[in-house]
């Protein structure tokens, strides 16, 4: 076999790399950097569509005979899934619905996603002293389509469907959760953005003001390890880390005041979020830490030289300064 | 495209339908799609087995994560990543080898040998303008092509017998795809603008079926 291999014109380096990427065969920087690029290149997401249409014709992909009982067997496996985990969500929704191009027919989405909007705002709305629930969602909005405005330039997060804002008044567990937490396994075999990309199912930050008490450091490690709104986005590439940063941060500067401390959630949120990489910040809580009121963020993020958020870390702060008074990372093991 | 019927709903609709919660939309993916997940799997794997555990795998992941779906590329292409994935997670957890990672001693001289005696490297039917795209690319480039996505010959086996390394095996296949599916392209565009009938162009937004 002689060489055919260089010179080569940079539409066929780029196509080939974009094959490669088909194949599951790039880096993981090099997945992510390209996947960054597809979600502003066009041109390059048509180009790796004919790629992808290609192998499938030339492997003969769609000639293959599944197994007797495939789908009976999926759909005995996806059985624990109940509706309520199936990814219902409507600004996923809408964002599949502009993917698609046109209009949808299927009177179903329109009815499901008018009430999903409904339980949307009632639940921001809910919030006590948060903005007015037309705002929070004009917010998201403009993170659906960066060009609308709020001018984060991000490309639009896995919005979650707002849920759950419990009642203030009931006592030890209250907590503002604008979101649920997830309970997906993580991301395997997941959608492109390695999860293969694949990004975590949606969620909003979570807002809790239940009057913990931490004594020290080590409380401090046992109460935040393992939250699922944090672990379930280790492994997120970075530009989708920056994604769901961005939507979060908005998310958090949208709550009002916690409803028993008073506290702002996002009165300290710079000190969690400088600006030098993504830092996803995934839950806020007041809390009382070594006898002191704080506000204790807990956010994902890379460590330096990693292509994917692989750490989780909890700042205590104090709200008066923002000073940082405990910096942990904790155990992803 | 059927123009006496009305349109089926495409993959990206019925997404954005299971993403609303219409379960329905689902199971009509499921069915688009699973000989092509499951084919895209049984290459990788070369044995049903784990072939069927990682696309079932990829469609668990489809109905879990429907929602993180950009947009950017195609529902068809986003499919087929959520699929290689799965297979590389389960390669992954079973200490598997994918089937074109390694080297065959066994294999070798069969899977090279009878993909290069078989009629001009294709037994499977290959579409004309797939062909007529084929006879473009130079002819290094179509062996290794013809060899590995047609014949399903590994990489590792294709490198062993022509000499050279694996990375240079894999960069030209990868450089023929680009190069074939800017061929065909073209061919259908052309074949568009001549006989005015509905494409069928590759990297084209799906209309339906796989």
């Amino acid at each position: 076999m002689s060489s055919n291999d260089s010179p080569l014109e940079p539409s066929t380096r780029a196509g080939a790399l974009l094959s490669a990427y088909l194949d599951g065969e790039l880096g993981a920087d090099e997945d992510a950097a390209l996947e960054a690029q597809l979600q502003t290149d066009q041109a390059m997401a048509r180009r790796l569509d004919a790629i992808a249409d290609t192998l499938v014709e030339l492997r003969g992909l769609d000639e293959v005979d599944v197994p007797d009982g495939f789908a009976q067997r999926l759909s005995d496996r996806l059985a624990p899934d109940t509706k309520a985990d199936a990814p219902v969500d409507d600004l996923s929704a809408r964002r599949a619905r502009r993917a698609a191009g046109r209009g949808i027919s299927w009177a179903a989405i329109s009815g499901v996603a008018a009430a999903l909007v409904a339980v949307a705002v009632i639940t921001i709305g809910d919030l006590p002293g948060s903005r007015d629930a037309e705002t929070a969602d004009m917010a998201l909005e403009a993170f659906e389509d960066p060009a609308g405005g709020a001018g984060q330039g991000a490309a639009g997060p896995e919005a979650a469907v707002p849920e759950a804002a419990p009642d203030a008044a009931a006592g030890s567990d209250t907590r503002q959760e604008l979101r649920a937490s997830g309970t997906e396994e993580s991301a395997s075999g997941g959608a492109p953005a390695s999860a293969a990309t694949g990004q975590p199912a949606a969620a909003l930050p979570a807002l809790v003001d239940a009057g913990r008490v931490v004594a020290d450091a080590a409380e401090l490690e046992a109460t935040f390890s393992g939250l699922p709104e944090a672990t379930d986005l280790l492994g997120l590439s970075l530009p989708l880390a920056q994604e769901r940063a961005a939507a979060n941060i908005v998310a958090i500067r949208q709550a009002g005041p916690l409803p028993n401390s008073g506290l702002v959630p996002s009165a300290c949120l710079d000190t969690v979020t400088p600006g030098a990489g993504p830092v996803v910040p995934v839950r806020v809580e007041s809390l009382r830490y070594e006898g002191e009121q704080a506000l204790a963020y807990v956010g994902v993020s890379a460590r330096t030289g990693s292509a994917a958020l692989d750490q989780v870390q909890t700042w205590v702060i104090d709200p008066a300064t923002c000073a940082t008074r405990e910096l942990l990372t904790l155990p992803t093991g | 495209m059927r123009s006496e019927e009305a349109p089926a709903a495409t993959d990206e609709e019925l997404l954005a339908a299971f993403v609303a919660g219409e379960q329905r939309a689902f199971d009509v993916l499921v069915s688009r799609y699973q000989r092509r997940v499951y084919g895209i799997c049984l290459r990788y794997f070369g044995n049903p087995t784990d072939a069927e555990d990682a696309a079932q795998d990829a469609f668990v992941a489809l109905y879990r994560r429907a929602g993180s779906f950009s947009g950017a590329a195609a529902f068809s292409t986003w499919m087929y990543r959520v699929a290689t994935n799965a297979c590389h997670d389960l390669a992954r957890k079973r200490a598997r080898r994918p089937m074109s990672a390694g080297v065959d001693v066994e294999r070798l001289a069969d899977s090279v040998e009878a993909a290069e005696t078989a009629d001009a490297g294709v037994t499977r039917a290959l579409d004309e303008d797939l062909r007529a795209a084929l006879a473009q690319l130079d002819p290094d480039t179509r062996d290794v092509v013809l060899l590995h996505d047609v014949r399903g010959v590994p990489y590792a086996d294709i490198a062993a017998r022509s000499g050279v390394a694996v990375g240079t095996v894999k960069s030209r296949i990868h450089r023929g795809h680009a190069r074939l599916a800017a061929a065909l392209t073209a061919a259908r565009r052309d074949q568009v603008a001549e006989a005015g009938r509905e494409p069928n162009l590759p990297g084209g937004r799906p209309t339906g079926t796989p």
